[in-house]
């Protein structure tokens, strides 16, 4: 038995106190599909079958947060796209055809509740019972410019950012009112704790000049809906605009792929204590690298570094990069866990 | 030829500016002041090399690199018809595309622009191929190259399961596979049994140029 409960556990981190030991999140929804049995058609859209993978999940694991839902794909149906399910256990909803087919299409965006919207919000309300509400059941709110990209398409999208600014304005400022509507809805539920995937933050594909135009503002606004919770921001890609977030987003936790791209852990911290920020940094483990191909010792070897590395003061939560796969395997996620109640207890000071 | 010289700048530079629509105007101009479509291309490659070069610099972003792609693909489209295949200047043959139960098709897209412009000839499979697809179309054009780009973690399996049907197929030894993809890494591909992984575009051209031994 653990002194704190995993709800304990996590709002103490992201209240910048010290926790019983370092808790163990991950970006996990295509998994529970696989914890049900079930193909992903019928998780996606069915609320007790989604409830039922999660718990799965987590009681098999003892991992500290769940987050209901099929990716963004679910959240973009809302605006009109049509979802592709692949007839397996394990493979992500995509998006099969796009709502904004041609510029003058961005102002039409209107939202629709769809199955999946729907099944998610119902997963919630099951699990949150089910757990008593001593388990974080964590809501999802996408930033407008990374949804923007799936109801339009990547490519698409970004010629807008140079052919067509201004329809695309118009469709960002869409999308954010709704969503901050969806955060509402979300809050009158219950949900205290957001997971909020920031993708498109990313050198990779924008300027910081590109990004301040069309990403900021709007993530800014949404995240203003959000200021009486907890959001733990997402950002990927192999150069993702990591400062930027630290020092301007109102987060209470960033995480992004610290194992696989130009900024560690270390640098996390180190842009922390420049632009005196008290941001929860998450992760530790490389989502692919370490947790799906490596063995459960090398999980280990690599969470204790993390906790050796950042854990020390508290605010840190372990977790991977990016979403946990379906495919990883269970021994993995369990190393993952445990190293974390072996190693991360506080004080954490003694490990050598 | 001071007239010459000013179309092929103003080529280069409409390149740069990722301007789909007067590259036109000014391609059909080349033609017709009888400048040889190789020469045209050369002013093209050149604009993407400047591209290409500030992107990796960091100096732009992937909208300058994509709407860079659309015009050379723009003024591309004139010139194609005006060459004659059999003096074409192919160094290779690549098939490419995104895995099954992957849409996101920017990446290979990018990367096939990019082997245009080293000369290779190029099948875009586009996204979400199942595996067979890939090795019909291999077998098909007698590919040199197989591109197989996974965006997300859950779908990079699938790059594993295409070089599996490669080998089935007898026929892994007649094609270099290099792989790419926001999660994939050098240790995937070395898990995998690939020949190459690029990082991005420019690094999967220089990757599969080695290869096949280009210059």
């Amino acid at each position: 038995m653990e002194e704190m409960s995993s709800m304990e556990r996590v709002t103490a981190v992201l209240n910048h106190k010290i926790p019983d030991r370092v808790p163990v999140i991950f970006w996990a929804l295509t998994i529970g599909a696989r914890e049900a049995g079930i193909k992903m058609f019928e998780y996606s859209t069915d609320g007790k079958k989604m409830a039922e993978g999660q718990l799965n999940y987590l009681r098999r694991y003892g991992v500290d947060a769940v987050i209901p839902g099929s990716g963004i794909a679910e959240v973009a149906e809302m605006f009109g796209t049509k979802t592709k399910y692949y007839d397996t256990m394990y493979d992500t909803p995509a998006i099969g055809e796009t709502v904004v087919k041609k510029p003058d299409d961005w102002e039409k965006l209107e939202l629709s509740i769809t199955p999946g919207i729907s099944a998610s919000l119902e997963a919630t309300l099951i699990i949150r019972e089910e757990t008593n509400n001593e388990v974080p059941v964590m809501g999802t709110v996408v930033s407008p410019l990374t949804l923007a990209t799936w109801i339009r398409g990547m490519a698409e999208t970004i010629r807008d950012t140079r052919k067509n600014p201004d329809e695309l304005h118009k469709g960002l400022n869409i999308i954010t009112d709704i969503e901050r509507d969806m955060v509402d809805a979300q809050i009158s539920l219950g949900t205290e704790i957001f997971f909020m995937p920031i993708t498109r933050a990313s050198r990779d594909l924008f300027t910081d000049k590109q990004y301040k135009e069309f990403g900021i503002p709007y993530d800014l606004k949404v995240l203003e809906s959000l200021k009486s919770n907890y959001v733990i921001g997402h950002v990927c890609g192999n150069y993702p605009m990591l400062d930027t977030i630290i020092e301007r987003y109102p987060l209470s936790a960033v995480n992004w792929w610290d194992r696989g791209t130009k900024y560690s852990l270390k640098d996390g911290r180190d842009m922390k204590e420049r632009y005196n920020s008290k941001v929860v940094l998450v992760g530790g483990l490389d989502q692919n690298k370490t947790l799906i191909m490596g063995t459960p010792k090398d999980v280990e070897n690599e969470a204790r570094d993390a906790i050796e590395q950042v854990a020390i003061d508290g605010e840190f939560i372990l977790s991977g990069g990016c979403e946990l796969s379906a495919i990883t395997p269970p021994e993995n996620i369990l190393a993952a866990v445990e190293t974390a109640k072996r190693y991360g207890k506080y004080p954490i000071g003694w490990i050598v | 030829m001071i007239k010459e010289n000013n179309i092929l700048e103003e080529l280069t530079r409409l390149i740069v500016d990722g301007d789909d629509e007067k590259i036109k105007e000014i391609t059909k101009k080349a033609l017709n002041t009888g400048i040889d479509p190789y020469i045209i291309i050369d002013a093209l490659n050149k604009g993407m090399k400047i591209v290409s070069k500030r992107y990796e610099d960091r100096d732009i972003a992937l909208p300058e690199l994509i709407l860079a792609g659309d015009a050379f693909q723009a003024s591309m489209d004139i010139i194609k018809p005006k060459i004659k295949r059999k003096s074409e200047k192919k160094v290779g043959r690549l098939v490419i595309g995104t895995v099954q139960y992957d849409i996101h098709t920017l990446g290979h897209e990018l990367v096939k622009t990019m082997m245009e412009v080293e000369g290779f000839e190029c099948w875009d499979m586009g996204g979400d191929v199942p595996d067979e697809k890939f090795i019909e179309k291999v077998k098909e054009v007698n590919a040199d190259i197989l591109g197989l780009s996974a965006l997300m973690t859950t779908s990079m399996p699938k790059q594993k399961d295409v070089i599996d049907a490669l080998k089935k197929e007898g026929i892994r030894d007649r094609v270099k596979v290099i792989v790419g993809g926001a999660p994939v890494s050098q240790e995937w591909a070395d898990k995998i049994g690939a020949d190459g992984y690029g990082k991005d575009a420019i690094e999967a051209t220089i990757v599969a140029k080695k290869l096949l031994k280009i210059e």
